[in-house]
């Protein structure tokens, strides 16, 4: 995916550099950043419509990979199962509530994510597998890296509403709008510091006759 | 004894007993706070691990998917009636789902209607707790129960709400902890509003009570601090608070009771009891045989000791084993029949005269007082003889110590041979002093028995070689009839054996007379006196003549001593020289007589009295080594002649010592002196030895002339020693002349001389020169007027 967004930079002028730390300061993987245009208009110079590629959120080694999955509304996931066990994938989430009974390899048909909302993806064996899907509202999103930053190229210059999301974010999503005004040959960057819940994942549970996991 | 042992023993079992008692007591009270603080940490340990079950057993609850599934539901009932469901599967009481915002979304159980909101509050801090790290658990008060209440998330599988289950802490909990703690246990909760309630308890009825009455009115820390100070009631307790705010409490109360405790000692303390009263029989039954086997014994040894003090040595000790009791009796014995054998010895020794064996003054005084108390009753008489040995002194001093102690023994012999009856008892006083009493017999029958006695000892000895004349003076003396106690009855005896001694009779009873005649104290005066007497020239020479029957002339006289006491008057020889033979005054008057004579006779015949005289010697004058030098020296002083004077010598000096007395005799005879021998007949002297004498005369003694003219013996007698002495060339004088009739005989037997009353008495020397210038005729008148003086 990040192949994508850069090279659609390369057609368009506008790009956001954004970094997200904890409240700690250390920079924080997994966040995903979105900007939504002030105008509904802007959309236009969007890059090719999703649904041609298929998204794949895998199961492997008893994981989901990717752990957060940001897509656009109507976007659909597939949940190929790589290990050799049945898993069973849930959601209870409001924002797609979904339901694959154990199964092995590549369900029938993918999931469609309509909604925008965060969606937490469970395994009804494997109690500490979890990831998150982020529907978002807006075409342009990215994803933390490790050093916390995301680029969101190709951006329409005009004015966003720039917001930050992660599975353990503390407080409401809203609360880290930030506007924020992208010119064509520009680079924005913004920064971000958020407080996070304490980390709920459930350990994985031990392999009998092997140490750990 | 054995009591006291008892009593030893019933002290030591009653203070071990205290001891032990005070000892399980205290330990118990460790041990029962041991108990405590172990079942303490038991009881914390178990509320920990019954949390964590309860959590895990909410943790499984929560992951079941179709519990998670009904909660993201989001409808109401369902999720209540999920909860319900699930939560009453691991017993919960209560079930509360709150939200990930902390809003009660539902709620289930018992008391799920109740009051939501109050719980929400009571959970929100476990809540908030849960959020922080996963789960949390507590105890807490809801509507007034204490509650374990666990808190535990919904994920699905990010946490979409919090599960809060809650158990209460009812009796069967607390009955479950009691069961494995071993401790009473009571849960008490507390609001501010409300006070204290006893939750639940394990306690009896009556305790609870206690423990509310005890928490009314404190605060959850005061009654922490309360519970644990008290120890009343047989109680150790211990509080500790699970849950404390400001408005809630609950407390755990955990107590031991002492009394279960001290329970588990109860056995203990009985097998003490039985063990006490087991060794106090076994020590009653021990020392009773130790008592029979020890204690009597020694009893009956100690009882014998006792008897042996008093002086009992007839009985033997008690009989003994062959034990050391036995042995120990044996030694008794053996020291009874020592002491018995000894105690007699004493006894024998202490009353009777080891010489003689004759019981001694002590014994006769004894029996003396005795026989005067069995006289005062019957109204009997009772006689005392006091015999005195005539010049046993002589004896000893002549003959030796060895010849006198056979003497009396011989005399001891003698005495008791001549007493008829076994109730007379004769003793020895001391020195040659015998006694006799005489039970039952008055004075007259006494003389009788003194005349027996008398004719006893008169019988000669012979003992060494020597032929000894015993002779005794015997005084009498009887009770009632001169003394009516027994030391006044001595004296009398005693007074007229001096009288009788001085009398030279053989027998006297006693008079009223005699005791001023002599009495101890005169006779120790005199002895001082007579030693004075010389110095205060209080001694006279007195004159007998003595006729020559031959030629009737009258030249010759014997020198007498007489004693001129400024208080008694004129006192005769026998008065004195006895006495001063006794003291060793009599060399003194035997110097001073020969002195005076020899300066008399100077004087007659300067005078132209041509007078010679005899002079007494006595036996102590012979046996001084100083005599013939004294003499000579004499002679010259006074310028006399030795063929002057005649010594007289007693036949008993003679007998006393023959050798010495021949010597010296041999010197005076050498220096011219004539020699007489003296009172002739009266001994034993013999002829062999009169014969080895230088004597030149004898003297025929007085008793014998006496009654010449009426005794057919006592003439044989005179004229027998008349011709003995004639054959021998010796010259005879007769004593005790008294009448003519004698003199003519006397005369008639060729007898030399006459000396006595009837020719002339003594005088002194101016009556002496007198009487010799007078005719012949007149003499005899002055004799017989004189004699009628001296008696």
């Amino acid at each position: 995916m990040s192949a994508w967004l850069l090279a659609a930079t390369a057609a368009s002028a506008g790009e956001l550099r954004a970094l997200v730390r904890d409240a700690d300061g250390k920079p924080l993987a997994d966040a995903v950043v979105v900007a939504v245009a002030d105008v509904a208009g802007q959309r236009a110079g969007r890059p090719a419509t999703p649904g041609t590629d298929t998204i794949i959120i895998d199961q492997v080694n008893k994981e989901f990979v990717p752990y957060v999955l940001p897509v656009e509304v109507g976007t659909s996931v597939n949940f190929p199962n790589r290990d050799n066990i049945r898993h069973h994938v849930y959601s209870f989430s409001d924002a797609k509530r979904f339901e694959l009974p154990l199964y092995i390899g590549d369900p029938a048909t993918p999931v469609l994510f309509d909604k925008p909302g965060t969606v937490i993806l469970g395994c009804n064996i494997h109690d500490w597998m979890i990831a998150y899907v982020y529907v978002a509202n807006s075409p342009y999103y990215a994803k933390t890296d490790a050093a916390g930053t995301a680029t969101l190229a190709q951006l329409p210059s005009g004015h966003y509403k720039v917001r930050v999301w992660h599975p353990r974010l503390a407080g409401a999503e809203d609360q880290t709008t930030k506007p924020l005004a992208v010119t064509d040959e520009g680079v924005v960057e913004a920064s971000w510091q958020i407080s996070l819940t304490p980390d709920f994942r459930i350990p994985r549970a031990p392999v009998p006759g092997q140490a750990g996991y | 004894m054995i009591v006291f042992v008892a009593l030893l023993l019933v002290a030591s079992q009653v203070l071990v007993f205290l001891a032990i008692d005070r000892a399980v007591s205290s330990n118990t009270l460790v041990s029962v706070r041991e108990e405590i603080a172990v079942g303490e940490r038991i009881f914390h340990r178990l509320l920990r691990e019954r949390s964590d079950q309860l959590i895990t057993a909410a943790r499984l609850l929560t992951s079941d998917f179709a519990f998670r599934q009904a909660i993201a539901s989001g409808d109401q009932g369902t999720i209540a009636s999920a909860l319900n469901n699930h939560g009453s599967r691991i017993g919960a009481e209560k079930m509360v789902l709150v939200g990930p915002d902390g809003r009660i979304m539902a709620t289930a159980g018992a008391t799920a209607t109740t009051a939501p909101a109050a719980s929400a509050t009571a959970f929100a801090e476990l809540v908030a707790d849960a959020a922080r790290s996963g789960t949390a658990s507590g105890i807490k008060l809801s509507d007034g129960e204490p509650s374990q209440v666990v808190v535990v998330p919904v994920l699905a599988p990010a946490p979409i709400g919090w599960v809060v289950l809650g158990f209460s802490i009812d009796a069967r909990l607390a009955e479950e902890l009691s069961a494995l703690t071993s401790l009473d246990i009571s849960f008490a909760g507390w609001q501010r509003d409300r006070g204290w309630t006893l939750a639940a308890s394990t306690l009896g009825a009556e305790r609870r009570e206690q423990l509310r009455h005890t928490l009314a009115d404190v605060s959850p820390t005061g009654a922490i601090g309360r519970l644990a100070t008290t120890v009343a009631d047989d109680h150790v307790t211990s509080a500790s608070a699970l849950s404390i705010d400001d408005n809630h409490a609950v407390l755990a109360i955990l107590q031991r009771s002492m009394t279960e405790a001290l329970a588990r000692f109860g056995s203990l303390r009985e097998i003490l009891l039985w063990l006490g009263a087991i060794s106090l029989g076994a020590t009653i039954v021990g020392s009773l045989l130790i008592a029979r086997s020890i204690s009597r014994p020694v009893t009956a040894l100690v009882a014998f000791a006792q008897r042996l003090e008093g002086g009992d040595y007839e009985h033997g000790p008690p009989p003994g084993g062959n034990d050391e009791l036995g042995q120990l009796a044996t030694a008794f014995n053996s020291m009874r029949q020592a002491i018995s054998a000894r105690e007699q010895q004493i006894k024998a020794m202490a009353y009777h005269d080891s010489l003689t064996g004759l019981p001694n003054r002590v014994l006769f005084n004894d029996r003396l007082h005795q026989a005067i108390g069995v006289a005062q009753r019957l109204d009997h008489p009772v006689s005392v003889m006091l015999i005195d040995l005539n010049r046993f002194k002589e004896v000893n001093d002549t003959l030796g110590h060895y010849v006198g102690d056979l003497l009396l023994r011989e005399v001891a012999v003698r005495l008791r041979g001549a007493l008829a009856r076994a109730s007379d008892t004769a003793a020895r006083l001391g020195g040659d002093e015998f006694a006799v009493l005489l039970p039952a017999v008055g004075a007259a029958k006494a003389q009788e028995v003194a005349q027996r006695l008398r004719q006893a000892l008169m019988q000669p000895v012979e003992i060494e070689g020597h032929l000894l004349d015993v002779d005794g003076s015997i005084g009498v003396a009887s009770f009632p009839q001169h003394a009516d106690e027994p030391n006044l009855l001595m004296s009398r005896a005693d007074a007229a054996m001096y009288v009788c001694k001085r009398r030279r009779l053989p027998c006297v009873v006693f008079e009223d007379g005699h005791e001023a005649e002599l009495d101890g104290s005169e006779t120790l005066a005199l002895a001082t006196e007579l030693r004075q007497a010389a110095e205060r020239s209080e001694f006279r020479l007195y004159y007998q003549p003595r006729v020559d029957l031959s030629r009737r002339g009258t030249m010759h006289a014997e020198a007498l001593v007489r004693w001129q006491h400024p208080q008694r008057g004129l006192l005769m020889p026998n008065e004195f020289i006895p006495f001063a033979e006794r003291t060793d005054c009599i060399h003194a008057i035997t110097l001073w007589v020969i002195a005076e004579a020899f300066a008399q006779v100077a004087r007659w015949r300067n005078q132209g009295l041509p007078m010679s005289l005899s002079i007494n010697l006595s036996v102590r004058d012979l046996l001084s080594e100083d005599l013939v030098p004294e003499l000579q020296q004499l002679l010259q002083n006074h310028g006399a002649s030795a063929q002057w004077f005649v010594l007289e010598i007693t036949e008993s000096a003679i007998m006393d010592d023959p050798e010495r007395t021949r010597k010296i005799a041999t010197q005076l005879k050498n220096l011219g002196f004539g020699l007489s021998l003296d009172d002739f007949g009266s001994g034993y002297s013999s002829l062999a030895q009169i014969k080895r004498l230088p004597v030149t005369e004898i003297k025929i003694d007085q008793s014998f002339v006496a009654k010449v003219t009426t005794e057919r013996d006592d003439l044989a007698i005179v004229r027998s020693v008349i011709d003995l002495a004639h054959n021998m060339n010796l010259e005879v004088v007769a004593e005790g002349v008294e009448s003519q009739q004698a003199l003519d005989l006397l005369q008639r037997l060729c007898c030399d001389h006459a000396q006595g009353y009837h020719v002339g008495i003594p005088m002194p020397a101016k009556d002496f020169e007198q009487w010799i210038r007078r005719p012949r005729t007149a003499r005899g008148e002055i004799a017989m007027a004189y004699k009628e003086i001296d008696a």
